[in-house]
């Protein structure tokens, strides 16, 4: 009895293993890709144009980001630069001549082919027009095509950063038809231009309100497997659309009652209450951002060095940081992140001083007579409450701040103009795969920082290739950063969004599809 | 709210009240040449407020372009990005041609203004009137939504506790009333999109697809809670309004005569004292209306709304200087038609007003 016994729970064993061998699949099969539905993100800022080449704005390029391509993509998962509407590339020796080889068979959302043509007429565009076009401009030799499918870029001298410039989605030179190129120069596209490569093609824009894009069925895919933003794109979503959703509240009601995928804009002191939101995944965007005081260091009273250094020697970083960031602040003054390559700890003992006695004392030796600081405040988050912050710590140690409030474009507006301002505080993202198409290092940026030193070290940076010698270069650029001060860094911070939960979209965070700055609709479908 | 009142009142002294029923014996006609002459002079007065029109709309454009312009800011750096290269930003502002002088500028306009042609915006090249027009639709349709029911439970709840003055009816509907109106818009908002769209989920709390442009009636349902939460703290106010006026005009000689004629309390209050008491309480729902329309940004925000007010905002922010400049006529014309109609309205209530 006990023998037919054994038997039979033996005999069940192996039919119950038989079943979920078979089965298994099946459910799996579940989570499998499939066709159709509508993503639908919200994004808390207006969407002021769809011309990624011109725009460096990052909400541009995320309904951008689907319409056009670039050359090669670095934001990818294994943090390699990749091939994207190249199939591959070459440099020279002397690294003073790129050639790529473009991927033959692909088509604009018109219908025409992509040839060399198009990728000169773009990045001739870029080079002359583009937002991040001017930081490459005086290295450019020329540029050629000497068959259908080739394109060569030829520089007057070794430029470090050009394929991480080549590879930038917003302000960077993404590929758009000759024709169009040509005609739009130094205007803005209009939307009926808006003809790219990519895996969604411009459907609709309703100013303020919302932006479409259509799957772009003539879409050639790449083969290599889906990595980060590079490699195999399929648009299993049959639209995608962007919401300009402004208050917070509605964008978090949106993703938890499943009207929106993802969010952006959130603050941090949400952070908890997204963690204990069971219909929302909260997502701390990797790598952080930096927030910093930028000086004037052209005309007025933060012209002078020692006083800039005054106000470094005053300030409390993590005061800073905590109070407007909390759980999400990291306090490091490193100019790029620890996660990034280009960490160094070079000039550091200058940072987070936190010394108002010692401030004083060196406000008072620079000369420094209690005269009017302006600070340039944007009315938004987080500028403002970093301003406050700041504004605070620099009155209780003695500082004359005029605290002049504005909105962004008022900020904006002002900060061009050297008489109108000491300092101002904004903040952004740090992470660029290469620390010398930074926008703040150009000596035309307000602040206009343009010393010797930094011209000299900058000028070694961009134009070596090797990483060790490079990353010496930046670390002999930080030590100049922190003596020189034309920029105060209080630390790093993670931007806060939310998406939706696993059970109502697949594959998002996932190892191939990680959230990276910007979020992106393809590969990406409904469970 | 305080100032709606004084005006108000200072309005209703200047008028006795009408009481044409006492003056005017039922089955006594009244003259045809007279109610001619006022029909000519109404008509007079509509060509004339209509050609007065211009030259305030005129003026009000004037204004708003140096305004609009005089604020710092400049559209091609915020097209741009806070990371553009600064030739770049000079480039584009020069194709925009707004590196040349103000009074250039201006006459640019005016030569657009005066073909009708209120050009395009500078983001999305729509044209500004379409774009005007598309946002009109969810603002005009939650205006009249939160007019009709403010008004009438408004006028409703005012009638009731002025006749019931003191009871407890009046006290608690009155306490209710001040509750209602002190409470801010976008919190009873942000508890009707928790209560409606968040837990009960019958309502949706967020967006607006359009009706014309969808051909879908049933995305009205999408403006019911922003409707709500105007039409909330509103009713409160208009209640009292109303409350107010309405005993004012009963304690009135004429509603003594009246009574004392032996009229039905019901035609004393209906015909006698409504038609004057709602003379004030029409200037201040116009008002309202018009209000809603333009100014209701923190609805719509909440809500999500692609309103009026929501794009007036954006356009200044933006500074989107063509959306922007013709935002600003359209509100500008909308008052002036608003108060216009209050006129007439006024006349069809109160026949001894003439507008001469």
């Amino acid at each position: 009895m006990a023998k037919d016994c054994v038997k039979l729970v033996c005999i069940l064993g192996v039919f119950l293993l038989v079943f979920f061998l078979l089965a298994g699949p099946a459910v799996a099969g579940s989570d499998s890709p499939k066709y159709g539905g509508i993503f639908k993100m919200a994004t808390h800022q207006d969407i002021p144009t769809l011309d990624c080449m011109m725009s460096s704005a990052d909400v541009v390029y995320e309904p951008g980001g689907h319409i056009f391509e670039t050359l090669v993509q670095y934001i990818t998962a294994d943090g390699k630069i990749a091939p994207e509407l190249a199939d591959r590339w070459t440099v020279s020796k002397d690294n003073l001549k790129f050639t790529f080889n473009i991927r033959q068979g692909v088509k604009f959302h018109n219908g025409a082919e992509l040839t060399s043509e198009d990728v000169l007429a773009s990045v001739e565009r870029w080079f002359k027009n583009g937002a991040r076009g001017g930081i490459a401009r005086p290295y450019l030799d020329r540029l050629s095509t000497p068959d259908k499918y080739t394109f060569e870029i030829y520089l007057k001298q070794p430029y470090g950063p050009l394929l991480s410039l080549l590879g930038f989605g917003n302000g960077g030179p993404v590929i758009i038809p000759a024709k169009i190129a040509r005609e739009a120069g130094a205007e803005m596209l209009k939307p009926e231009n808006y003809i790219g490569t990519g895996p969604y093609k411009f459907g609709k824009w309703v100013q303020g309100e919302y932006v479409s894009l259509d799957r772009w069925e003539g879409y050639v895919p790449r083969n290599e497997p889906p990595n980060g933003r590079a490699g195999k794109k399929i648009a299993y979503f049959d639209r995608a659309e962007f919401h300009i959703v402004k208050e917070e509240a509605a964008r978090t009601n949106g993703v938890s009652s499943g009207q929106y995928y993802y969010a952006t804009g959130v603050q941090a002191d949400q952070y908890d209450s997204l963690v204990k939101n069971p219909n929302i995944r909260a997502i701390k965007l990797e790598p952080p951002y930096w927030c910093q005081i930028f000086f004037n260091t052209k005309e007025g009273l933060c012209a002078n060095q020692a006083l800039r250094q005054a106000i470094l020697a005053t300030l409390n970083m993590d005061e800073i940081m905590v109070a407007v960031f909390g759980d999400l602040s990291e306090v490091q003054g490193s100019i790029f992140p620890k996660s990034t390559p280009w960490y160094t700890t070079a000039g550091l003992d200058k940072y987070n001083q936190k010394n108002p006695k010692l401030g004083r004392d060196l406000a008072k030796k620079a000369g420094y007579k209690g005269e009017k600081i302006r600070m340039l405040v944007g009315n938004m988050y987080p500028m403002y409450d970093l301003s406050q912050v700041v504004a605070k710590q620099l009155k209780d140690a003695g500082f004359n701040v005029d605290f002049q409030v504005y909105d962004w474009a008022g900020v904006v507006a002002n900060r061009g103009q050297s008489n109108k301002w000491e300092l101002f505080v904004t903040s952004g993202s740090a992470v660029y795969y290469d620390p010398g198409i930074s926008y703040w290092l150009s000596p035309t940026m307000p602040g206009w920082w343009n010393t010797p030193e930094k011209q000299a070290v900058l000028k070694d940076f961009v134009s070596i290739t090797d990483y060790k010698a490079r990353l010496d270069a930046w670390s002999r650029f930080q030590e100049i950063f922190y003596t020189q001060v034309p920029i105060i860094k209080f630390g790093d911070y993670y931007q806060l969004h939310m998406a939706a939960t696993e059970n109502k979209i697949k594959n998002l965070g996932s190892k191939t599809h990680p959230i990276h700055t910007f979020v992106y609709a393809w590969n990406l479908w409904l469970p | 709210m305080e100032a709606f009142e004084n005006l108000s009142r200072g309005f209703h002294r200047k008028q006795e009240p009408f009481c044409g029923e006492l003056r005017a014996p039922t089955g006594q006609k009244e003259n045809p040449n007279k109610q001619r002459g006022f029909n000519q002079k109404m008509t007079d007065y509509i060509v004339r407020r209509f050609l007065l029109m211009i030259p305030i709309m005129l003026m009000v454009g004037i204004i708003c372009f140096l305004l609009i312009h005089f604020i710092p800011g400049n559209p091609a750096e915020l097209m741009l990005g806070a990371e553009a290269d600064s030739a770049v930003i000079a480039a584009l502002t020069k194709k925009m041609g707004y590196d040349q002088p103000l009074y250039m500028q201006f006459l640019k306009w005016l030569q657009m203004v005066i073909r009708f042609d209120f050009g395009v915006s500078i983001y999305s090249h729509q044209p500004v009137i379409s774009l005007i027009a598309h946002r009109a639709e969810a603002s005009i349709l939650i205006a009249c939504g939160a007019t009709i029911l403010f008004s009438f439970f408004g006028i409703l709840v005012g009638i009731i506790s002025a006749i019931k003055r003191n009871s407890w009816l009046d006290q608690v509907s009155m306490t209710l009333s001040l509750t209602l109106a002190s409470a801010p818009s976008f919190w009873i908002g942000l508890n009707l999109m928790l209560i409606f769209a968040a837990t009960l989920r019958w309502l949706p709390g967020s967006g607006y697809p359009g009706v014309i442009e969808t051909g879908n009636i049933s995305n009205l349902r999408y403006l019911i809670l922003p409707c709500l939460t105007i039409a909330i703290p509103s009713t409160g106010l208009i209640a009292r309004l109303t409350r107010s006026f309405f005993i004012d005009i009963l304690s009135m000689e004429y509603i003594t005569t009246a009574r004392a004629k032996g009229l039905k309390e019901s035609v004393v209050l209906i015909k006698h004292a409504l038609r004057n008491a709602l003379i004030p309480v029409v200037a201040v729902i116009g008002s309202y209306f018009a209000e809603i329309v333009s100014l209701s940004v923190v609805i719509e925000t909440v809500f999500n709304v692609p309103g009026v007010g929501r794009l007036v905002v954006e356009s200044i922010l933006q500074r989107d200087y063509p959306t922007l400049q013709a935002l600003l006529m359209f509100i500008a014309g909308l008052y002036v038609i608003v108060n216009f109609l209050c006129d007439i309205i006024y006349a069809v209530l109160d026949p001894r007003i003439q507008y001469d």
